[in-house]
């Protein structure tokens, strides 16, 4: 019961400070229409840099927990999702706000997402660190295999194009190479001084990230507001008492968010969807969905807070991110010096349990947060898309800055992001690309590390192609390709039909 | 319309796949060309599949079907870049500007630039235009706390602040 010995690390005034902070600001980011969550991440992980380990992880654990649920707001109230993990809730949810029932799904949707969410971390202590274990026994060989498989995985599950994806992901790894080499220290691709130390994660994680999104709301700016409808007055402890007979939805819900949150790069818009979908299968009264039933919200606010605790799993262990913004997380762990694996559950316990245990308090404090924010969330539809635009472009640039000291940062964070806006218009999205950067230093080291030793004993290509883990996680990279090209045919033959 | 729409994907897909066999192009020539084969061996694998993959598309993208490309829209709208131009223009003389005046001065008028270009135009109504000065005085105050001194990250101050 290693998680128990460092909940009192949580309970800090400095901690408690950071997780009432994240909270609040994930649930008001998540519930702006068009900030992602992984976008909102990104942008704090440079306040992280100056803090403890553990005190940075907290805050950007709490910022992912509140920035799902948060989505949820603008779903209801707007229907336009704040996230891709709230589509399903809008379904439900936007009818129940057009027949004067606002706050009651709001209630639903903070109270279910604090019981999928408590559901997914206790996977995330039981799971995780056997596991890690299995990692034990990786070598340079199975290190190079698990970058390959995460950056596979990012590129091609969710994505449109299974192609483009995968394009992406090695551009990202092509922009992890300029700098030195990690083997001989030479530089590379450096044709200007603000090129010579490379491209640090953060600021690829800004640019990349937050630099699109400035552009995108741009766009959207002038453009006319939907209307808000009126939050009703039903007491939270109404909807509390109606929200714990639902045991069917709040299970079923939990249950798929767990196990979606566990495959590496399904996130939670897959397990929103598919327990909406479940739920509706299974009720006696189908008919009632889309038409503002609860049971809706329940089960999709409860798979996607429960997706979160479990999207940690193979990222603490195996460093294979479960969503794009479990990605922008490694890239926190990094920057720390944390490095998934065994490690992490022994030589840095302390940090990683006590990270842990703050993801249960910031369920607390989410779903009271939650539950006040749910009186008074109206106001946050109405910030216009270039207030939000200006106020990310001023703490992009000073984000970027702050890591570094260093104005050759900011360039580089701003030519990689107008970079990134014109390619997701041409269908290459941000997150393969963030984890190429990520996991290339990893893939290259490994891979050289590989090469030298294959050269020293049978040949490269036995040591890179033997070995049950290496060819378990060479399969595991081709049947994910596999797979999207199969649902992605699959997808287009239906559009044909259709 | 659904004829012209599928035009536009198609062309897109086109430019897409093209851009893309550019830039891997480069990438390949950049890696290849006039440098140490130990050196620049891990790029040179990621510039060779790159180049495989835009291929790939490049190809795929002259073979999209006619009935698939009936039921596909284009991502890039007409207008966009006329939208998006002052923002990045705005964005331009920030990076320019911020080394010189320093971070405060130039974060405080690129954020009123925003308020004053993007949404609703009220340019002749004061009222409107102090209340934007006043929200753009206050973010870069909040700024300086979080920052100068809550985090105590020294940014160039430039001529200003």
């Amino acid at each position: 019961m290693d998680f128990l010995n460092y909940f009192g690390n949580v309970f800090t005034p400095y901690h408690l400070m950071l997780l009432f902070g994240g909270t609040t600001a994930g649930l008001i980011l998540g519930a702006l229409p068009g900030l992602s969550p992984t976008m909102a991440v990104a942008l704090v992980i440079p306040f992280t840099f100056h803090m403890e380990p553990a005190s940075g992880l907290i805050l950007l654990g709490a910022m992912y927990t509140a920035t799902v649920a948060g989505g949820a707001i603008s779903a209801i109230l707007v229907n336009v999702p704040g996230a891709p993990a709230n589509i399903a809730t809008a379904l439900d949810g936007h009818q129940m706000a057009r027949k004067g029932r606002a706050s009651e799904a709001l209630h639903y949707c903070f109270l279910s997402s604090f019981v999928g969410g408590i559901f997914g971390i206790i996977i995330l202590i039981f799971f995780t660190p056997p596991l890690a274990k299995l990692a034990l026994k990786f070598g340079p060989t199975e290190l190079f295999w698990i970058a390959i498989l995460g950056i596979t995985v990012i590129g091609t599950i969710g994505n449109k194009s299974v192609i483009k994806g995968l394009m992406a992901g090695l551009f990202g790894l092509a922009i992890s190479t300029i700098g030195d080499n990690p083997m001989l220290g030479e530089q590379r691709f450096v044709y200007s001084e603000h090129m010579e130390s490379g491209i640090h994660i953060v600021v690829a994680l800004i640019g990349l990230f937050a630099l699109p999104q400035i552009l995108t709301l741009l766009e959207e700016s002038g453009k006319s507001k939907v209307g808000i409808y009126a939050l009703s007055e039903t007491k939270w402890i109404t909807s509390l008492k109606y929200n714990v007979t639902r045991i069917k939805a709040l299970t079923l819900g939990s249950t798929i968010g767990a196990i979606v949150g566990i495959i590496p790069g399904a996130g939670g818009q897959i397990a929103g969807l598919v327990a909406y979908d479940q739920i509706k299968n299974t009720s006696h009264s189908p008919e009632n969905f889309g038409q503002g039933e609860p049971d809706g919200i329940i089960a999709a606010e409860s798979a996607n807070n429960a997706m979160v605790g479990p999207s940690l799993v193979p990222l603490l262990t195996l460093s294979i991110p479960g969503s794009p913004t479990a990605a922008v997380l490694l890239g926190g762990l990094l920057i720390h010096g944390l490095f998934p694996g065994p490690d992490l559950f022994t030589v840095h316990a302390e940090v990683i349990w006590t990270f842990i245990d703050s993801l249960i308090v910031a369920q607390v404090f989410m779903v009271v947060i939650g539950l006040f924010l749910s009186r008074h969330s109206g106001w946050i539809m109405k910030v216009p898309p270039h207030y939000m635009a200006a106020s990310i472009l001023v703490l992009a640039v000073f984000g970027t800055y702050s890591i570094q000291s260093s104005y050759s940062d900011v360039l580089l964070m701003g030519v990689l992001g107008i970079t990134m806006y014109f390619a997701s218009k041409l269908g290459f999205g941000p997150a393969p690309v963030v984890l190429g950067v990520i996991l290339g230093p990893l893939a290259e080291d490994n891979f050289l590390q590989g090469k030298l030793i294959g050269e020293a004993g049978d040949g490269i290509f036995d040591y890179f192609f033997t070995g049950t883990i290496n060819l378990t996680l060479i399969l595991a990279t081709l049947g994910s390709i596999a797979y999207s090209v199969y649902a992605s045919h699959k997808m287009n033959k239906r559009v044909m039909l259709k | 319309m659904i004829k012209s729409s599928a035009i536009n994907f198609k062309n897109s897909e086109l430019t897409t796949a093209f851009y893309s066999f550019l830039v891997a192009g480069l990438f390949c020539f950049l890696s290849f060309y006039d440098t140490d084969a130990d050196i620049y061996l891990f790029p040179r694998i990621i510039a060779v599949t790159l180049l495989v993959f835009s291929v790939i598309l490049l190809i795929s993208s002259f073979q999209l079907s006619r009935s698939y490309l009936k039921n596909s829209n284009s991502n890039v709208k007409n207008g966009l870049f006329l939208k998006i131009l002052p923002g990045l223009l705005i964005g331009f003389i920030y990076m320019t500007l911020m080394d010189v005046v320093g971070f405060y001065t130039s974060a405080f008028f690129i954020f009123l630039a925003f308020l004053l270009l993007y949404g609703k135009r009220e340019m002749t109504d004061p009222k409107a235009f102090i209340k934007k000065v006043a929200i753009s005085i206050g973010f870069v105050f909040v700024l300086y706390l979080l920052f100068w001194q809550g985090l105590h990250v020294r940014t160039p101050i430039g001529l200003l602040l």
